[in-house]
């Protein structure tokens, strides 16, 4: 066997075992969530739905998910909004200190987010609008706007100017070329950019820990407190549901708008 | 349709001055080259006209209307980007319909129109097909398609056949020069390929450094550069040094060695040194010495089918380059290393300036 192979059969091994590493907890959750024990064991002996049917015993699992869903979409809809025009000075415009700015608009992915939490909670109570639905939201664009404002760079970096001039001199206004040229261009870009935002925000918990009390709480918070408290598997049979629509959701938005190309650097 | 000026037109862009007092006419119907090295102001030019930029001073007017202020959609230039900036998310027919749309045409002549402007460019089957299915030839005739059917006043193309290959060139190259005919739009040309200017166009305006060097037929300028840099950016040349000579009526020029070289201008005072170009092709290669001929050595001969290159070396380290036909050399069994006499004809000893004038 001649070295080029061998080193092709332990990097090929390498890469399986990391995907491995990846899927193995995901198989795992859902492998427990169709167990009939009471008590996590692996292999199942025998499977059963009822942990599924369970999932309503979760404390206020439904209100909890509903504002953790309008917190998602509200949150990564202004998020978009504010990320394009954060994208379009960034991309197109000779802005002073840019590498500032932009680092500054990544910053919430670098620090810590018991930090932003902290912060956040502060600030919201002493302007009086501390664990209200709108707080959390603001909480979430703050934490979320990175990754519109990324994935809106790259789509605007990758589409060309020229087009947008060639709108101009065929007679469209500034506005008119915008929307008619560009923003089809970058479509793939708010899609990506706002399915990610959503997915960060709808399961967050270090940050919305931090905002909710009383009767506002999100989802993760009440999953969370569950386990706390419980040992049975309704969590993983939760888990299960959320992975498959979430998986259904990357999927089509991949397929329709090629987004990876824009969320992986090259 | 209409006659373009620019008048003492200046541009900074980014602290630098892009643009030096720019005067330029193209007439009706025109089709003027821009040429020059990258870097020039050609394309600062053309954005210029386009209404991208903006003159820090001096005045743009299209058929005799000042449009310094008016911005470019409310201008009717048609544009053929260099990259075609053709919108991916639009049919070819879309795309050549946007203008159209924009102008608020009344949509039973939209298709029309858009179906005629596609037909003069042979693409009338493709007006459902995205740009990403069309060859980089086809995108540029649905770009052309795109910048007429508006009717422009001033059509203006950034590097047409740049991003095409060789023979796919040769044919756009002919393709657009009857198509900008049969419209009798006024164009601009944008390039730095010296052949594409010389023949796509009417006149050429060589630019360097943000000024215009030079303006001419194209025919003028090859033959009759003003300058060694235009002379040199127009094409292949040779250029040697002498001191002019007069006796009565004619005028020669000596260069090293007992060479004295008749030349056919006689601006020039008896003892001034004079700068000489000639164009390669213009050089003919004897076998024996004749009155005037120059004595040379060849040094290396490049076959390059229809013709060839003859580099030579003469007395004083002087170095030609002469291009002729293959059956020249053959006729003479001349080859490398053996000695040959040139022949300069006094007609295309072009006198030429050192520095770039303002104007030609």
């Amino acid at each position: 066997m001649s070295e080029g192979s061998l080193t092709r059969i332990t990097v090929t091994l390498v890469a399986w075992l990391a995907i491995a590493f990846m899927v193995f907890p995901v198989i795992l959750t859902a492998v427990v969530s169709l167990n009939a024990s009471f008590f996590i064991e692996f292999p199942p002996k025998a499977l059963s739905l009822q942990w599924y049917e369970n999932i309503g015993a979760i404390h206020r699992i439904g209100e909890a998910t509903l504002v953790s869903l309008t917190v998602a979409v509200a949150s990564a809809a202004v998020a978009c909004l504010l990320g394009l025009g954060a994208a379009l000075a960034i991309a197109r415009h000779p802005l002073p200190g840019k590498p500032v700015v932009t680092a500054f608009l990544l910053s919430p992915i670098t620090v810590p987010m018991v930090a932003i939490g902290i912060a956040l909670v502060q600030f919201f109570i002493a302007i009086g609008a501390a664990f209200t639905w709108w707080s959390l939201v603001v909480g979430h664009i703050v934490l979320v706007i990175a990754y519109p404002v990324r994935t809106l760079v790259a789509a605007l970096t990758l589409s060309d100017t020229s087009l947008e001039d060639a709108a101009r001199s065929l007679g469209a206004s500034r506005w008119r070329a915008f929307r008619t040229v560009t923003l089809p261009q970058l479509k793939p870009g708010l899609v990506s950019g706002f399915l990610f935002a959503f997915l960060i925000s709808f399961d967050n918990y270090p940050i919305s820990v931090f905002l909710v009390r009383g009767d506002l709480t999100t989802m993760p918070i009440e999953v969370f407190n569950y386990i706390s408290n419980n040992f049975d598997p309704t969590p993983a049979a939760f888990s299960t549901v959320y992975i498959v629509v979430v998986s259904v959701l990357i999927a089509l938005a991949e397929w329709r708008y090629r987004i990876m190309s824009l969320s992986i650097p090259r | 349709m209409a006659r373009l000026e620019l008048d003492h037109v200046d541009v900074w862009l980014g602290g630098q001055h892009i643009l030096r007092d720019l005067s330029l006419t193209v007439e009706e119907g025109e089709c003027l080259a821009l040429l020059g090295p990258s870097g020039c102001g050609k394309t600062t030019t053309l954005r210029t006209v386009a209404g991208f930029v903006r003159p820090n001073s001096g005045e743009v007017r299209i058929g005799g209307q000042s449009i310094g202020r008016t911005p470019p959609n409310k201008r009717n230039v048609g544009i053929v980007f260099q990259d075609y900036a053709l919108f991916p998310h639009m049919t070819v027919g879309q795309n050549v319909a946007y203008g159209l749309e924009m102008r608020r045409t009344p949509s039973g002549d939209i298709a029309g129109r858009v179906r005629d402007a596609l037909a003069l460019v042979r693409l009338e089957d493709y007006a459902d097909r995205y740009p990403a299915q069309l060859s980089g030839g086809q995108k540029q005739r649905v770009a052309l398609a795109r910048a007429t059917v508006i009717r422009p006043d001033i059509l203006l193309l950034d590097e047409p056949l740049g991003a095409l290959d060789r023979k796919l060139r040769d044919t756009m190259q002919v393709e657009l020069k009857q198509l900008q005919r049969s419209l009798g739009i006024t164009t601009i040309i944008v390039t730095h390929d010296q052949e594409e200017a010389l023949s796509l166009s009417d006149r050429i305006a060589v630019m360097f450094e943000g000024r215009l060097t030079a303006l001419g037929t194209p025919e003028n300028l090859y033959e009759g550069p003003p300058s060694v840099k235009v002379m040199e950016f127009l094409g292949a040349s040779n250029t040697l040094e002498g001191t002019v000579e007069r006796d009565g009526e004619t005028t020669a020029v000596a260069c090293a060695d007992g060479i004295h070289l008749p030349v056919a201008w006689s601006d020039a005072a008896a003892g001034e040194t004079v700068r000489l170009g000639i164009r390669p092709e213009h050089i003919a290669l004897e076998a024996d010495a004749g009155a005037h001929t120059v004595p040379c050595t060849i040094d290396e001969v490049v076959y390059k089918g229809a013709a060839v290159d003859v580099f030579v070396n003469g007395p004083a380290s002087m170095r030609f380059h002469v291009n002729t036909v293959p059956a020249r050399l053959h006729d003479a069994s001349l080859s490398r290393g053996d000695t040959v006499h040139l022949s300069l004809p006094a007609r295309h000893l072009i006198k030429l300036s050192e520095h770039e004038g303002a104007h030609p």
